[in-house]
């Protein structure tokens, strides 16, 4: 007779939680799921429990996004803190709807699959904070944005159905870049930021007088560090002058340069990795002061076609991505580096008056055009 | 067949890359018109072109794109007009080593004014590998004080993939819905 396969049970670690709620949660488990779920320790577990009224919470947040960026975390909180891949359950804990979120952080983890699911208490708001980006968005009530790609070219997610993931630039290696860039113009010097990567420190020299930025991480690295909360990263900075930076740029290490304006456009792009920056909305109205010098800037997908509309007229970054038929994701990582460069300007919306978009005319050698591009790509 | 009238132009001061920009990207070896450069000309380059040069995109179905490039003296203004009847759009190069490069590309911009206000125009700035300044902040200062909104990108005419850029910044300019 065959032997009877059963389900593993899902294993689950707590973070911030005290060792009476830890006993409280182990009696719940064995009693209430059925055996479903099941406390273990935090190398092994599947889903892990995070306590955000903790007192040290954002920071185990951090931890834990850092060393299992693929491990679904159910958040416990008297208000919804608003985190990426999380599934939000309010206290007081009802131990069905912790049990149900559970198991469907554990299946969304399993399936990589994010789509609704049919939970109706585990809520969700569009903010979210010190997000790890890398990672797709769980979500229970809204339809997902993820970024390659969140929404297939042409299919356009009403913004009130789309999820949007914000970040805080001063949360990334960008805000202390900004600041050692900022701290350098006003002393008419260089700073040189050192970072710790693994076990040894690398520089990254910027001298605003001289239109130099001189890295020795290479991109790659440089990039997976833009998407790492800057809380995880081991940094130290001085002011280094003129001299000892051309010293720098003569070192036998390999080293990459750019210009401030290469260096910082690359930076805000791999920082917002799809996600657009806090404080804007995507219905917020924006507009180009100019084209971006396109040619000598690290390339973002749909680079020239946002530029063009919107240097014609101002527009909301969701009324960009739904004319141009792009991800969503596409406007928000270009307006991230358009506007750490300066490049934006914010137009307030008055409220009695509504924007005017005027859709652009398709010219009579579209075809022909099309076929230039054609040319162009093969 | 319909597609044979269709041309884009470059222009731009002498030594700015014009010939050689077109070289980068057509299918046919350019027709240069060039001539040993007589007058001022010559501090900057040993030949100019004195008529137009010519280069060919080939596309699909056997629709072609002519590339005209003018010549940059200005005593051969007379000819700019006929060379842009029927353009699909302007690419402006500038060469950053030259000593008042914003003049040129205000006297470039007067003297097409008509066609830009019908078509659209896209620039290019050459040489600023070793002439830094003005910077293509500057350039777009300067443009925004003509009233007149396109882009300005740093290229090395030699380089396809720059005036490749240069060209589909043109086309969307021209029609965003393409690529949709």
């Amino acid at each position: 007779m065959p032997k009877q396969i059963t389900a593993e049970p899902i294993r689950v670690t707590t973070i911030g939680l005290d060792e009476r709620s830890q006993e409280v949660l182990r009696i719940a488990f064995s009693s209430a799921s059925k055996g479903s779920c099941i406390l273990s320790d935090d190398a092994t577990a599947d889903v892990a429990i995070c306590n955000m009224d903790s007192s040290n919470a954002k920071a185990l947040w951090h931890k834990n996004s850092v060393l299992h960026p693929d491990r679904p975390v159910v958040v416990i909180s008297v208000k919804d803190p608003c985190l990426d891949n999380s599934i939000y359950v309010s206290k007081p804990i009802n131990i069905t709807t912790l049990i149900t979120s559970i198991e469907q952080a554990n299946h969304n983890r399993s399936e990589l699959t994010f789509s609704k699911v049919s939970s109706a208490t585990a809520t969700h708001t569009q903010q979210n904070i010190h997000s790890a980006p890398p990672q797709p968005r769980m979500d229970q009530d809204k339809n997902i944005v993820t970024e390659e790609p969140p929404v297939p070219d042409g299919q356009w997610q009403d913004e009130s159905d789309t999820v949007i993931s914000y970040y805080s630039p001063t949360d990334y290696l960008q805000g202390k870049l900004q600041e050692a860039y900022i701290l350098a113009k006003s002393k008419k010097s260089a700073t040189q930021l050192s970072i710790k990567l693994k076990g040894s420190w690398s520089s990254i020299t910027l001298d605003p007088t001289h239109n130099k930025v001189i890295s020795e991480i290479d991109n790659e690295a440089l990039k997976s560090l833009c998407t790492t909360p800057i809380c995880c990263i081991e940094t130290r900075s001085k002011l280094v002058n003129n001299n000892a930076f051309f010293e720098t740029s003569k070192s036998d290490k390999p080293s990459i340069e750019d210009t401030n304006e290469q260096f910082l456009w690359k930076i805000a792009l791999w920082t917002s990795a799809g996600r657009l920056p806090q404080g804007m909305t995507p219905s917020h109205l924006i507009q180009l002061k100019h084209w971006p010098n396109l040619t000598r800037l690290i390339q973002s997908p749909n680079d020239i076609r946002i530029s063009a509309l919107l240097t014609e007229q101002p527009s909301a970054p969701a009324l960009i991505a739904k004319v141009l038929g792009i991800p969503i994701t596409h406007v928000f990582s270009f307006y991230a580096a358009s506007h750490a460069l300066g490049l934006t300007t914010s137009l307030t919306r008055n409220s009695a008056q509504k924007p005017s978009f005027n859709i652009p005319q398709k010219s009579k050698h579209h075809s022909l055009f099309g076929k230039i591009l054609n040319k162009f790509s093969s | 067949m319909s597609g044979n009238n269709h041309k884009i132009i470059f222009t731009g001061p002498v030594g700015s890359g014009k010939t050689t920009a077109i070289s980068a990207i057509s299918d046919i070896p350019v027709l240069k018109t060039d001539e040993n450069a007589q007058d001022m000309t010559k501090n900057r380059k040993q030949t100019t072109t004195v008529a137009m040069d010519y280069g060919l995109l080939n596309l699909d179905k056997g629709e072609r794109i002519h590339l005209y490039g003018t010549p940059g003296q200005e005593r051969f203004e007379f000819m700019w007009d006929i060379l842009t009847n029927g353009g699909l759009g302007l690419i402006l190069l500038l060469d950053n080593s030259r000593p008042t490069p914003f003049k040129d590309m205000q006297f470039f911009l007067n003297a097409f004014r008509e066609f830009i206000n019908d078509n659209k125009i896209v620039i290019g700035v050459t040489h600023m590998e070793h002439n830094t300044t003005p910077s293509i902040k500057t350039y777009n200062q300067e443009l925004q004080k003509c009233g007149i909104n396109a882009p300005i990108l740093e290229i090395d005419a030699r380089d396809k993939r720059d005036i490749k850029t240069l060209i589909k910044a043109l086309l969307y300019s021209l029609d965003p819905w393409l690529g949709k």
